[in-house]
């Protein structure tokens, strides 16, 4: 732009101004309708969440980090069909229960949904987070399992209780009908004495999953971005989000945490697998957790195509 | 997993189970729809000089005012929480995927056979101009004729120094005058 042309006259773009300040004063919104979305997407981010605590269980036990203590040893959920199989020599191919959950033998009957997806058009991770709130919070159940595995396209989840059966029946409705859902198998469980190590690990081939990318891990420089400072303009982006990633990445670990991979889908989402237990909760809730749940958001606001961030936590 | 404990606070449940504050506003008042009828008017005007309609501006507005409502309890103790939404609605407005998002969402809101389009006026051509001005020199004029900002308090919505503001306007201005002048040349 050439510095000598004159500038538009700043008199006539004050009057510009006053014309759309009082065609604005009318506009007052829709505050019903904001209330609404927000709900809506207090909903999905809730949804979001507890697929984020289903993956937990799932990355603990590929992992074979699962801790199981006395409290579940009277429990193991299993039909004798499948297990989980991993990739890491360490992995314990059983079916689990959530060792934070005590659950005696006679808790009550145990039920189970699995479900088979299309892996090019969905993978656990949207899986787990597909249940929606209703029926994984069924209050008249627990919800004592999530199991997947690494070979093979399907998820289970077990509910133990009086509105087990129901919980699970809920969950396949909410299931079936959802973008890369092949199939939602609803049944009776039976609680075993099986032990650790003991169930059936399956063996054919790995499943034609999503490519991941490997990150590189950045130097992180000083000072650490504050969660604050990465939204303070209302949008979280790639960068951004990789660098609160990372950070989280850093503080999980100085708590005693370990990450197996950091990575990134073709499609953009992120995926790191990290080792449970408590160790970097505290890191995740103060540096990572609105940037993660915005971008995904964010994400979410950008269409069907996008789909949710896997993240394995 | 464990089953959410009863939350009456209808908050969400963080990894390990216990209640966390994601900063959204409770359903109820606690001052948020004061702050939303005050500042919409004025919000609704900055993206409008910056969007090039008024359906897609007040669709932008929302949207913003709505980032806003899911973190009222940390966004109404900031020194000016109108500024902060206005920089949301600055930066959403000015964004082309951000803008067509929103015309998509206002003509699903308008219904079948609408269009998002403003009925013609003579501020229109002028306007349309602006919201064509690259993002900063756009956010610059706006922030200073239509919001009625102070070169310092422009420079923070911008996201520049008050000197590179300066810089910003004069080469809008300099580029409304030239698109204008070819304008009228080509009458």
């Amino acid at each position: 732009m050439s510095p000598d042309v004159e500038p538009f006259a700043d008199d006539e773009l004050a009057r510009l101004g006053g014309r759309v300040r009082a065609d604005a004063a009318p506009r007052t919104g829709d505050l019903a309708d904001l209330i609404g979305r927000s709900r809506a997407a207090r909903q999905r981010s809730r949804g979001a969440l507890i697929g984020v605590l289903g993956v937990a269980v799932i990355v603990a036990v590929v992992l074979g980090l699962t801790r199981v203590g006395p409290s579940t040893d009277s429990l193991q959920v299993g039909d004798g069909t499948g297990g989980i199989a991993s990739d890491s020599p360490d992995a314990v191919p059983s079916w689990t229960v959530n060792p934070s959950i005590p659950v005696p033998e006679d808790a009550g009957e145990v039920w189970a949904i699995e479900v088979v997806y299309d892996p090019l058009a969905s993978d656990f991770g949207r899986l787990v987070e597909a249940p929606g709130p209703a029926p994984m919070m069924s209050r008249s159940a627990a919800l004592i399992g999530v199991t997947s595995s690494s070979r093979e396209p399907r998820v289970q989840a077990y509910w133990i209780g009086d509105g087990a059966q129901r919980a699970a029946e809920e969950t396949r409705a909410s299931l079936l009908g959802q973008p890369g859902i092949v199939s939602v198998e609803v049944r009776k469980a039976e609680p075993t004495t099986r032990p650790p190590r003991t169930a059936v690990p399956d063996t054919g081939p790995p499943h034609p999953g999503p490519t991941v990318v490997t990150l590189v891990r950045p130097v992180l420089s000083d000072p650490r971005p504050t969660q604050d400072e990465i939204f303070a303009d209302g949008v979280v982006t790639d960068e951004e989000y990789e660098l609160a990633l990372w950070t989280f990445v850093e503080c999980a670990e100085a708590d005693g945490a370990s990450f197996s991979s950091v990575g990134r889908f073709a499609d953009g989402r992120y995926q790191y697998t990290m080792s449970t237990g408590g160790a970097g909760d505290a890191c995740y809730r103060s540096i990572f957790m609105q940037v993660d749940l915005t971008w995904q958001l964010q994400r979410e606001a950008a269409g069907p195509a996008s789909g949710p961030t896997v993240t394995g936590r | 997993m464990q089953p959410d404990p009863p939350n009456p606070t209808d908050e969400p449940v963080g990894a390990a189970g216990s209640a966390t504050v994601v900063g959204r506003a409770p359903d109820g008042d606690d001052g948020f729809a004061a702050f939303y009828t005050g500042e919409f008017p004025r919000a609704v005007a900055l993206s409008r000089s910056l969007c090039g309609s008024w359906a897609v501006a007040e669709e932008l507005t929302q949207e913003a005012f709505l980032t806003a409502h899911r973190r009222w309890r940390r966004v109404r103790d900031l020194d000016d929480p109108g500024q902060w939404v206005r920089r949301i609605v600055a930066n959403r407005s000015v964004s082309s995927f951000r803008r067509s998002q929103a015309e998509r969402r206002a003509l699903a809101r308008l219904g079948p056979g609408r269009t998002v389009d403003d009925p013609p006026s003579p501020d229109g051509d002028l306007l349309a101009r602006i919201a064509d001005l690259p993002p900063k020199q756009a956010v610059a004029i706006a922030a200073v004729y239509v919001d009625q900002l102070d070169h310092t308090e422009a420079a923070a919505l911008v996201g520049c120094s008050p000197s590179t503001l300066r810089t910003h306007l004069q080469r809008g201005r300099a580029a409304l005058r030239l698109a204008h002048d070819a304008r009228e040349t080509g009458r």
